[in-house]
């Protein structure tokens, strides 16, 4: 066994088999739980940082799992999963660190070993999904990390929007999960093979007939819809929001969300030869873009915001790949991994600090919270696309890519979004921290185990680009079945500031300074009011409402009728039960024989 | 009658007995009982085929994980029926009427 291949075994298997004993550490001491799934956490992260010299080709080593169905655990090395993987394990070491404190005053109403178990749960399986090129692999730890989604949105389960917003999320998602097994299963009847690396082999050998190959990519793009909230099934996230946030902040912004941008651009070079998938690809992520930037001009809790924000930025790496701009969809994958999980938990800072959620109840909190304020400043001009923040390179890499492909009409929809980002981020933080303090509350500087992994994130999305050299170093090496290309620190510089995309930073950098010195009372007045405009927004596009009228209550309408069947006489039941399996069985007879 | 017959008649015998016990009884720890029997059954049936198609590992993979699969459901109702009881003073079906949609 290579060693990178142990280093990637050990960061999954240790959150994975190492979450549980919490529950026995805490019978030590709750301290000593705590302390023991951060330091689990680190060791994770650091194991992943590790795995970054051994980035190689993929398909190095993998080991037999199913002898009879030829499945195999393959470890697969290459720049994206160990990216991804740095991410999820980083964020996850820096987000148990801020829930030493955070989490406190939880635990006299809920487990804190449940939560911390799940988290690392969660990191695990993110990792694992991240680092295997088996397709049945990814499939069951991408089930881990939705179940970890859902237990931990309803982790506050006396709160009464909890539970339903977890059962939500839970349903949602299983709708695009259902797409994706099934679209394994047919590329595995189809390629005869689970890896994607054969796929796509075999794809490309022209030995996969074209109608299962676009069944199974459509349910592949089901499968990343879901998982990654891009319109339709993106009503999940917003609700997603009643979790504790550092879990908003790790899973709903920087990790789990992005398995499905993940998945796209795994697949990319499997489904690239249909010619409707990218356009449908790139079509959904601009479309998600525009309307979630627009949504979250009108929200008025401070994490929904974020939320339609997530949304909006993934659909802009949804749209790279489409476009076929994997690197850059990587690279913002990256980016915004590290600036959102630093807006969510500055949210969480103020949230814990102010004891509210709501931003007209805040303002003014900026001379009270300064090191939140200035990491807030960062993470919002990162995700504005100022320069040098890292939101401005890769956003700018994913536009100026998209326009050299020449995928121009969604390309329009992405730059209309990204002025409605600068407005709701400026309309963010306007509320937020400046203005009049509208808080009875007493407001003071978040403890220093929440401000530390603030300040990292901080610095970290504000430097991230200078890594730009070493992180494509191995791309074209390691990803050779994939339209990716080297780029070092000075060309990353030169494409930034020459391409055509440059002039929109310069009007979306000026809008800012309109915003702040002419426009102040007008951006936050015109969306609290309701008139035509604003009220598909203040609605958001009624696509809620649309599910529950339709599908929710249609359903209901329709098994109503069925009611009668209900005797709730366990032995008519399964006189019932049986009857259909006699039926079953005699059907499967005249058919098979 | 060779033995994989013998075999086969065990299957249906043990389904059999299952199924009747699911519909004729009404204390609900025998209707347990009832679902254990023909997930035996179902069991065997496995062991069976993969006898036939030369495949005994899989058929002991699968079956294994039936068995433990049985276990974790036989736990979980029992708990259910203890639940039940609570609820309605007894383990007769009938008293779990009021459950009807």
């Amino acid at each position: 066994m290579q060693s990178g291949t142990l280093i990637a075994i050990l960061a999954i298997l240790i959150p994975i088999v190492g979450g549980p004993f919490c529950y026995l550490v805490e019978k030590i001491s709750s301290r000593a739980r705590t302390v023991y799934a951060v330091l689990l956490a680190f060791a994770t992260g650091a194991l992943t940082l590790s795995l970054i010299p051994h980035i190689r080709q993929a398909n190095a080593e993998s080991f037999l799992w199913i002898r009879g169905l030829n499945v195999n655990v393959s470890i697969c090395l290459d720049s994206f999963s160990v990216y991804v993987a740095v991410v999820a394990g980083c964020i996850g070491a820096l987000a148990m660190l801020y829930s030493t404190r955070y989490m406190e005053e939880a635990e006299h109403d809920y487990s804190l070993s449940r939560y911390y178990w799940q988290a690392l749960l969660f990191i695990g399986g993110m990792i694992g999904l991240a680092l295997t090129s088996n397709l049945l692999v990814m499939y069951v730890f991408w089930e881990v990390i939705g179940f970890c989604s859902y237990a931990l949105i309803g982790y506050y389960y006396h709160q009464p929007e909890a539970v339903p917003a977890g059962t939500k999320a839970f349903i949602v998602t299983r709708l695009g999960d259902i797409g994706f097994l099934a679209g394994i299963l047919i590329l595995w009847f189809a390629a005869g093979s689970l890896n994607v690396f054969e796929i796509i082999d075999a794809v490309g050998g022209g030995s996969v007939s074209p109608l299962l190959l676009g069944l199974a990519g459509a349910g592949f793009i089901a499968g990343a819809v879901g998982k990654s909230a891009q319109f339709p099934l993106h009503v999940w996230l917003p609700d997603a929001m009643v979790a504790p946030t550092t879990i908003t902040s790790l899973i709903h912004a920087a990790c789990l969300v992005n398995a499905g941008v993940y998945l796209l651009a795994r697949s990319y070079p499997i489904f690239v030869g249909l010619g409707w998938w990218p356009v449908a690809v790139v079509w959904i992520g601009a479309v998600t873009a525009f309307l979630a930037a627009t949504i979250a001009l009108t929200e008025w809790d401070i994490k929904r915001v974020l939320a339609y924000s997530t949304i909006s930025q993934l659909g802009y790496m949804v749209a790279a790949v489409g476009g076929g701009a994997l690197m850059a969809s990587q690279f913002h994958l990256v980016s915004h991994g590290i600036f959102k999980a630093l807006l969510f938990l500055c949210a969480g800072a103020i949230i814990h600090m102010a004891g509210t959620k709501n931003m007209r109840e805040m303002g003014g909190l900026g001379k009270y919270m300064k090191i939140t304020h200035i990491c807030s400043i960062f993470g919002l001009l990162s995700l504005v696309g100022i320069p040098v923040w890292t939101g401005f390179f890769s956003k700018d890499m994913i536009m100026a890519n998209l326009l050299e492909n020449g995928v121009i009409a969604p390309l329009v929809l992405l730059i209309i979004a990204t002025f409605f980002t600068a407005a709701y981020s400026w309309r963010l933080y306007w509320l937020t921290f400046r203005g009049k303090k509208r808080t009875k509350v007493k407001v003071r500087e978040a403890p220093y185990p929440m401000t530390v992994p603030l300040m990292v994130l901080a610095l970290a999305t504000f430097l991230f680009w200078i890594f730009i050299t070493p992180y494509t170093g191995k791309m074209v090496l390691s990803l050779p079945q994939y339209p990716v290309s080297h780029i070092n620190l000075a060309e990353l510089f030169h494409h930034s500031f020459t391409s055509p995309i440059i002039w929109v930073t310069l009007l979306v950098a000026i809008l800012l300074v309109v915003f702040t010195f002419r426009w102040r009372a007008s951006v936050v007045s015109t969306f609290r009011d309701v008139s035509i405009v604003t009220l598909p927004l203040q609605r958001a596009y009624w696509v809620d409402t649309f599910y529950n009228r339709i599908i929710v209550r249609g359903l209901f309408g329709f098994w109503q009728r069925f009611r009668r069947v209900q005797t709730g006489d366990l032995n008519y039941n399964n006189v019932g039960i049986v009857i259909g399996f006699i039926a079953l069985i005699i059907i499967l007879f005249v058919w098979g024989i | 009658m060779n033995l994989w017959q013998l075999y086969m008649l065990a299957v249906i015998v043990l389904i059999g007995v299952g199924i009747y016990c699911l519909l004729a009884r009404r204390n609900i720890v025998q209707v347990l009982i009832g679902i254990e029997i023909i997930a035996k059954g179902v069991t065997l049936s496995f062991i069976l085929a993969g006898f036939f198609q030369g495949n005994e590992h899989i058929a002991q993979a699968i079956v294994i994980t039936i068995i433990l699969i049985e276990a974790i459901t036989a736990a979980v109702a029992m708990s259910l029926v203890v639940v039940a009881n609570r609820h309605t003073g007894s383990i007769d079906v009938k008293d779990l009427r009021k459950l009807r949609g």
